[in-house]
């Protein structure tokens, strides 16, 4: 009776800390996305002065920029709808439409010259950095989040209590960041 | 090995350093109790009690307790020493580096402050204040006993030679530090070591010549020479003796071994417990190399950045060797690097630069 007792009390208090320890993870997911979110939104800010101030001296690269101007209000738009998956690609095609911004202006001595120029490359190239670290650390805690939920034997009480897998941010098959770098070598 | 096993077995390593010190502490008490002031165990005698009431005699048990004032003593000036350094730790660090704040307005000022900002991120941590180290020599260090509120500082000659992406693996070395709470381990453990010089230097005597230029004995090590001279001459078979005092079971020249060997002990204890710091700061720069890798997912930045400072032999002049564990590298040069063998190993804050870079390669090789 007694030793019944004590294992009942003991696996109270094993269910209740495996409980406290995942809400506790989940709400470390629920973080992580939002500095994702607080990163992104300062690209979107960042863009229209970056892209205005390359403007002039890249007069050639019209179609570059048209571009990044293009895939920033694709991401807008669906950063307003919530779908996860499509936020992935879009704001995915705006890092690569951005990445092909940077390649080009390196063609542009004199925008490396202009102090303006410069500052708002570092802020460009902090805000990306920004980005794939806050991507990272989303997407650790969030395997850290579904390991606990499928080892055994949590995996008995987790979906009892409603847990649920949380979702990675992953690029899609076809998003344009996956694809290969073409360098021109020819001159 | 890797990167998950490294970091548990660093941890391992370094509790079973703290349960060492701990017992360092203890001896160190204990000892003096027993030796010096004649400290008996608690024991319980029967006393004879007169009860008017009935007019009979009952036995009452009386209890005699000895406060151990050696062991006491010894562990409130550790725990008041670790303390102390823990309160200002910080304070005292960039004081005595001449570091300030870094300037956003100035452009290389600027990316090292972002950089902290991204590390930070990485980690998910707050992010810490960016401090600059007026230096050519490249180095780097962090303080403060709190992820919540820590300074990375980094000399300016590293900002000159360092590219983004090493840079960023310095900082993730020096943000692993705080995340992994090295840097509170490391500044009690400094404390410590300062509580332990303290209280080997009152039984000793000071090391310090007075104004007469002769060597100060403390009274403590006059009274205890007197009462071994006194046990000594005392024949150990007739005289319950100053040092037996009634320790029933351990005969005088037993006693008189185990005297010497805790008085060898508290003399060498100050270089014993610096050993030991020593091997705990070298564990923590494993395991900080590790996380930095970690942080970054680039274990080849690390290494570029670690070959760079290598190769910069000067001495880092602004950083003292009180704060050394706390760098990348050891600011006293690469002078240490050079000697080898059983000393130079127990003495450096830091291991060997080609084994850290060597550890570093097999993680970019295995992954």
């Amino acid at each position: 009776m007694i030793v019944a007792i004590v294992v009942l009390v003991i696996l109270g208090f094993w269910i209740a800390a495996m409980y406290n320890g995942l809400v506790g993870l989940r709400n470390q997911v629920d973080n992580a996305f939002r500095q994702i979110d607080v990163q992104l939104k300062r690209r979107h800010d960042l863009i229209p002065n970056l892209v205005s101030a390359v403007k002039g001296e890249m007069k050639f690269e019209q179609e570059t920029l048209q571009k990044v101007m293009e895939a920033r209000a694709a991401a807008l738009g669906a950063g307003k709808t919530g779908d996860m998956k499509d936020l992935a690609a879009k704001e995915g095609a705006l890092t690569a439409a951005l990445g092909r911004l940077i390649a080009v202006s390196e063609n542009y001595p004199q925008l490396k010259a202009n102090e303006n120029v410069s500052k708002l490359m570092e802020e460009l190239t902090h805000t990306e950095n920004q980005i794939s670290f806050s991507r990272q650390f989303y997407n650790d805690v969030t395997t850290k989040f579904n390991t606990k939920q499928q080892v055994f034997p949590t995996n008995i009480f987790a979906s009892m209590f409603g847990f649920s897998q949380a979702q990675l941010w992953e690029l899609p098959a076809d998003s344009p960041e996956r694809e290969n770098v073409k360098v021109d070598l020819s001159f | 090995m890797n990167i998950y096993e490294q970091q548990a077995e660093n941890r391992k390593n370094t509790s079973i350093l703290l349960v060492i010190f701990v017992c360092f502490f203890l001896i160190i008490g204990l000892g003096f109790d027993f030796f010096l002031l004649a400290w008996k165990p608690p024991t319980v005698q029967l006393k004879s009690v007169y009860d008017p009431h009935t007019a009979t005699y009952s036995a009452k048990p009386v209890r005699n307790f000895f406060i151990p004032f050696g062991t006491l003593t010894s562990l409130i000036v550790g725990f008041i020493g670790a303390f102390s350094g823990y309160r200002n730790g910080k304070r005292l660090v960039l004081a005595s580096t001449d570091a300030r704040m870094a300037n956003p307005n100035k452009p290389n000022e600027k990316v090292f402050i972002n950089i902290v900002a991204e590390i930070a991120t990485a980690a998910g941590l707050p992010r810490p204040m960016a401090y600059i180290v007026p230096d050519p020599d490249p180095n780097a260090f962090s303080t403060g006993t709190d992820p919540d509120d820590s300074v990375i500082a980094v000399t300016r000659g590293l900002l000159d030679v360092m590219t983004r992406e090493e840079l960023a693996a310095v900082v993730a070395h020096e943000m692993s530090h705080i995340r992994n709470y090295d840097v509170r381990l490391m500044t009690v453990l400094t404390a410590l070591v300062g509580s332990v010089n303290l209280i080997s230097g009152l039984i000793i005597g000071s090391r310090n010549r007075d104004e007469f230029g002769a060597r100060r004995n403390s009274a403590l090590m006059r009274y205890s020479a007197f009462k071994l001279s006194g046990c000594i001459i005392a024949d150990g078979a007739s005289v319950k003796g100053t040092f037996s005092n009634g320790k029933a079971g351990i005969p005088p020249h037993v006693m008189i071994i185990l005297f010497l060997i805790w008085l060898l002990l508290i003399v060498l204890s100050p270089m014993l417990s610096s050993i030991l710091k020593m091997a705990v700061s070298r564990q923590r720069e494993y395991l900080a190399d590790a996380s930095a890798a970690e942080l970054t997912r680039n274990p080849k930045g690390l290494i570029s950045a670690l070959e760079k400072i290598y190769a910069a032999t000067g001495p880092t002049t602004s950083i003292g060797k009180g704060i050394a564990h706390l760098c990348i590298m050891d600011p006293r040069g690469s002078y240490m690097e050079e000697r080898s063998g059983l000393a130079a190993d127990a003495l450096a804050t830091h291991p060997p630069m080609q084994k850290r870079i060597l550890a570093l390669k097999a993680m970019a090789y295995s992954r």
